[in-house]
């Protein structure tokens, strides 16, 4: 009896340090970027292509946290020394050349993030 | 500016036993000197009710409009920001005028609407700016009910459909949050004012930084006496009035 | 052990398939209001809360009430309130589980349910509403199931259990402030800023928890055949007497200072309830229930009085058991219905909460899907207290 509840007692202790670490694990992995080498312009992106690639999502959640409880003192600098606000225009107001650049990757993949729901979509602007 | 931090003014003062009658206040500036200090911007408006003629709806189109506020007909599923009401309903029976006049959150210094949220999704910011996270509010409608002027409203259901003139530089919400007035910190952070005092044909609304002696809000709160709403709640509003 | 619950004879399974038609309606008021919004529902400007946070106050104190038999009977050996104490576990667990269904019940935004415990704010009272309520749930149905578990072998009870039953006791208590303090914050309603608000849940639910348990030993009694639960009954009805009386004080002391100090917005909201006020404003179909909140609270009067005279409490029969169930449909108006909806009407006008067709649904859904769980529980009790007679 007493066996059994040792057992079941760790059993749950390993689940919860196993949730805890999932729940920590993504956001520990943004703090640390990659360097970017690119130039000091908005011609590159926050962090290098694969990383976003990879994980827009995380940085975006991380962005969309500063953004909505810091307003204007939500910047990000990036390891080469550019500043920018955080705030889904930014990346949109450079990504605005291909209205596209969202949806052909999300749409391949089949992903619907519930960004739009409150954002105007840029496939909904003439 | 921000480090003279001269603090407020007119309710705080009511606590150093400067005025008589605590319904009108009037900052001076010994009482500046002697209030607590408050480091940072303290974001407040003053509204002179004297200005603001009897049927002018320019500042809630604008606010309306620049904000994507859906437009519902029924009262009962009513969304707004910024409304205007009668004088005396506002004010209390001390305020003369039965003129209708301009009503928003007051972006309070101590507000309830942030002690009965249970996720944090409003809360004050430093800046003094009472904001909601729309990402993470789950609906509860808490803040509706702490709010004590009811500056809050909620999507009973999907706003999309119900925006008369979309801006498509700001976002809308969805069916299923609350939302309120901003004090257009959107705006702000473009180093615009907001857009219903910055559009008001009369200048009525002014707008600006409550803890710099020298910014606009500041003399006028000094030259005119002026009332806040519900002042013997304690939380301690943004948004004053000269009668 | 829990097969117990799936046998059982005809008029079970009538009972168990009623309550589960009464769920099913509520899944489907809840489909009808996730497609149409809360709009659907009768809550709108005026009356935010409707009728699913009007259950919660009332829940948090079912939920506490159970402290009152584990803390004796595990802490203190009082070995004589062990046949009420797994039933008292379980009554807390399905309240805790019913409250955290009213909770998701009315969000705008069930998606963000996870939000409860991932963005808590501790300044404010409502976050801490919804992990209490979880830890809560998952103390007393672990404490039920273990009393019951060791019934059925003949063992006495692990020794971890006494921890649960103090690591419990805290949270319960916690229970019927944080539903106060969450209604304290919002200033201008008057019914909600009473400092007796949490002193009144944490005595109604325990007036209502002691006569829902008399009400369930008295029907197991009949079922399972007389055991040594005579005194138990008696007890139960001597617990329930007291705090029905102690209930009934503190609405005395709360109307008093309302009217005394002719405070504006509780002496309209109490003349809202106990008045002729609310037939008029209230919309038609709804004016016959105007009367309910008067009815409601003298019937739980008088079944006070009923339980207060010794006769009553010793037969333990029927009587005392109706008188038990009506002291907890009262206590359930007064500090459900009654305190949320009633106290967020504004003397200023403005509309009434009336309930509209989606949340009426769903409340009565979780209402029955409570009892459906509450009533599996009592089964498995019952089986085991049978097998051990057979032993
Ligand atoms: S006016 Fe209402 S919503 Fe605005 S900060 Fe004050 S309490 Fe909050
Ligand atoms: S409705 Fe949203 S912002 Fe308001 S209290 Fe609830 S979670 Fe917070």
């Amino acid at each position: 009896m007493m066996h059994k509840n040792t057992l079941i007692g760790l059993v749950i202790v390993a689940m919860l340090a196993a949730a805890a670490y999932l729940a920590t694990g993504a956001e520990t992995r943004d703090a640390s970027p990659a360097a970017d080498s690119g130039t000091a312009d908005s011609t590159v992106c926050i962090y290098p292509k694969e990383y976003m690639q990879t994980h827009h999502m995380q940085v975006l959640a991380d962005w969309k946290e500063h953004a909505a409880h810091e307003g204007p003192d939500a910047f990000m600098k990036t390891p080469d020394g550019r500043r920018f606000q955080k705030d889904l225009a930014t990346c949109l107001g450079c990504h605005d050349n291909n209205r596209f650049f969202c949806f052909s990757c999300h749409n391949y993949a089949n992903v619907k993030p519930n960004c739009w729901n409150c954002h105007i979509s840029p496939q909904d602007l003439p | 500016m921000r480090k003279a931090g001269l603090g407020l003014i007119a309710g705080l003062g009511a606590a150093s036993g400067i005025l008589s009658n605590p319904l009108f206040e009037r900052v001076s500036a010994s009482a500046w000197a002697s209030s607590p200090k408050q480091p940072g911007r303290r974001w407040g408006m003053v509204i002179d009710t004297r200005r603001c003629p009897e049927g002018c709806t320019t500042c809630l189109d604008a606010c309306r409009r620049s904000h994507n506020v859906p437009t519902f007909s029924d009262p009962r599923r009513q969304v707004e920001w910024i409304h205007k009401e009668d004088g005396r309903a506002l004010l209390g029976t001390a305020c003369a005028t039965k003129q209708a006049i301009p009503a928003l959150c007051n972006h309070c210094a101590e507000p309830s609407c942030v002690r009965a949220c249970p996720t944090d999704s409003i809360f004050r910011r430093k800046d003094g700016i009472v904001a909601i996270d729309y990402h993470r509010c789950i609906g509860c409608r808490s803040c509706m009910l702490a709010c004590p002027y009811g500056e809050v409203s909620f999507n009973w259901s999907d706003p999309r459909p119900a925006i008369k003139e979309p801006t498509p530089e700001y976002p809308t919400r969805e069916q299923g949050v609350v939302e309120k007035c901003s004090f257009c910190s959107d705006r702000l952070k473009k180093g615009l004012e907001p857009s219903c005092s910055s559009q008001c044909p009369e200048g009525a609304m002014t707008f600006g930084d409550l803890n710099d002696p020298k910014s606009a809000v500041s003399r006028l709160l000094g030259s005119n006496e002026t009332m806040r709403r519900k002042p013997e709640l304690g939380t301690e509003p943004s948004v004053f009035y000269i009668i | 052990m829990f097969e117990k619950a799936l046998k059982g004879n005809a008029a079970y399974w009538t009972w168990i398939t009623f309550l589960a038609v009464l769920a099913g309606a509520g899944i489907h008021g809840y489909r009808i209001q996730s497609e149409e919004g809360l709009a659907s529902t009768g809550m709108g400007v005026g009356a935010v809360w409707g009728i699913y946070n009007a259950q919660l106050p009332f829940l948090a104190g079912l939920a506490a009430s159970a402290l009152f038999i584990l803390v004796p009977e595990r802490l203190m050996k009082r070995s004589e309130l062990s046949a009420a104490a797994p039933l008292s576990a379980f009554l807390a667990a399905v309240a805790a589980a019913m409250s955290l269904l009213f909770i998701a019940a009315g969000l705008g935004m069930p998606s963000r349910i996870p939000g409860l415990f991932m963005n808590m704010s501790p300044s404010a009272p409502a976050s801490w509403h919804a992990p209490a309520l979880m830890a809560y749930l998952v103390l007393s149905l672990s404490a039920g199931w273990a009393l019951l578990a060791s019934r059925k072998k003949g063992t006495t009870p692990p020794r971890w259990l006494r921890a649960v039953v103090m690591l419990a006791v805290p949270v319960g208590f916690a229970l019927p402030v944080i539903a106060a303090f969450m209604l304290a914050v919002m200033p201008t309603y008057g019914l909600w800023t009473s400092a007796m608000l949490a002193p009144r849940i944490l005595v109604s639910g325990l007036a209502a928890g002691m006569g829902l348990l008399m009400f369930m030993v008295v029907a197991m009694r009949r079922s399972a055949g007389p055991d040594e639960g005579k005194e138990l009954v008696e007890r139960l009805a001597g617990y329930t007497a007291l705090a029905g009386l102690a209930s009934l004080f503190f609405i005395g002391l709360d109307a008093g200072t309302a009217f005394l100090g002719n405070l504006p917005s509780e002496t309209y909201a109490l003349r809202l309830l106990y008045s002729d006020m609310a037939r008029e404003a209230l919309p038609a179909a709804y004016a016959p229930f105007s009367l309910l909140p008067s009815v409601l609270l003298v019937a739980g009067a008088v079944s006070v009085a009923l339980l207060l005279l010794p006769v009553v409490r010793r037969t333990g029969g029927m009587l005392a058991a109706a008188a038990g169930l009506l002291i907890a449909i009262s206590a359930w108006f007064d500090r459900g219905p009654g305190l949320i909806l009633a106290g967020q009407a504004s003397p200023d006008g403005g509309t009434v909460y009336a309930p509209a067709m989606p949340d009426m649904l769903v409340t009565i859904g979780i209402w029955a899907g409570g009892a459906l769980l509450l009533t599996a529980l009592l089964k498995v009790t019952i089986s085991v207290r049978r097998s051990r007679e057979a032993l």
